[in-house]
């Protein structure tokens, strides 16, 4: 079995893993247009190379982010997403138009 | 004298209907079992302590509260303490530690005046009670047991008391954490409870060629 290097736990089998999908840059949730924000969610670049992405260590909970070769799916580094992520993101709430507000009255 | 049994109450472990031959006592609001009728000690026991008081907390402040309260800090993840008065911390992550209560502590610790202690801003609950089951494998031939159902290796030397691991066993998630109690070394395993009876039988399973039985918490609190 494929053996993946979980920064937390050390070197597992892939099994324990689940993947997460690449890693990329979230748009502005409020002003992106909605083909940007599915662009975000749901298509991937599928290029052959090495790609980002994040992972899931299932038994424990943990993500990280693994950079992975796609052509010889070989796993070149694991690490922290506090390595990229450095302080909480938050989202702000989107101002409901006051037309929605006079029907929920 | 009313024979404590686990339909007097309403919180249950989740395996309660396993445990026909036991004998229980009143615990955290519910019946832990205290030893299998009609059998003498194992080479190895199972025993369900899902019943035992235990709460759940992580946040960047969660480490700085535990300190504050005079508890054991457990220094890196993947580790845990145990104190004398019997409360084990587990630390499971950067900023995420479990507080349980062993067998010997859960009558007199009040866990959820600690829980109330440590909580503040910076601090969010974990709940690890009712969604997880708490089995103890204590005796000979851990490690042995353990390589048949689980990848990582539990022997001593890579794997010493004050260790966990979080990791599959038996095909479902679990943390297996080793610790001692009366001189026995132990495994407290935790694993989702909606498998927690699949789990229990397959551990007896793997446990039957090592004259592994269930039992009850007295295996645990009394010396060899």
């Amino acid at each position: 079995m494929k053996i993946i290097n979980c920064p937390l736990n050390g070197p597992r089998n892939s099994s324990e893993f689940v993947h997460g999908g690449e890693l990329r840059e979230m748009p502005d949730p409020n002003n992106c247009t909605d083909r940007e924000w599915a662009d975000y969610v749901f298509y991937s670049d599928n290029q052959i190379g090495v790609i980002t992405e994040w992972w899931l260590h299932a038994p424990s909970g943990y993500w990280f982010i693994a950079e992975r070769h796609t052509g010889s799916d070989e796993i070149l580094r694991t690490y922290d997403p506090s390595e990229i992520f450095t302080k909480r993101v938050e989202f702000s709430a989107k101002a409901e138009s006051s037309q929605s507000e006079e029907i929920t009255a | 004298m009313t024979v404590i049994k686990p339909e007097l109450f309403h919180s249950r472990s989740f395996i309660y209907r396993k445990h026909r031959q036991a004998e229980f006592a009143e615990v955290n609001g519910a019946a832990q079992t205290l030893s299998y009728a009609g059998q003498d000690d194992p080479l190895t026991g199972l025993i369900d302590l899902s019943v035992l008081p235990r709460f759940g907390l992580r946040g960047p402040q969660a480490g700085e509260a535990l300190i504050a309260a005079g508890l054991l800090h457990p220094q890196q993840p993947n580790s845990l303490t145990v104190s004398d008065d019997g409360v084990m911390i587990l630390r499971l992550g950067r900023t995420e530690y479990w507080v349980l209560a062993l067998p010997n502590a859960a009558a007199e610790r009040d866990l959820d005046a600690l829980q109330q202690q440590l909580s503040g801003p910076g601090i969010y609950p974990v709940y690890c009670h009712d969604s997880y089951t708490w089995l103890a494998l204590a005796g000979e031939n851990l490690a042995d047991i353990m390589a048949k159902v689980c990848a990582v290796d539990l022997r001593e030397d890579s794997f010493a008391p004050g260790d966990l691991v979080m990791t599959s066993l038996a095909r479902v998630g679990g943390i297996i954490c080793h610790h001692q109690m009366a001189g026995k070394p132990v495994f407290s395993i935790f694993s989702d409870s909606a498998s927690a009876g699949y789990l229990w039988d397959a551990l007896l399973d793997a446990m039957a060629e090592f004259e592994g039985a269930p039992a009850g918490q007295n295996f645990l609190l009394s010396s060899q």
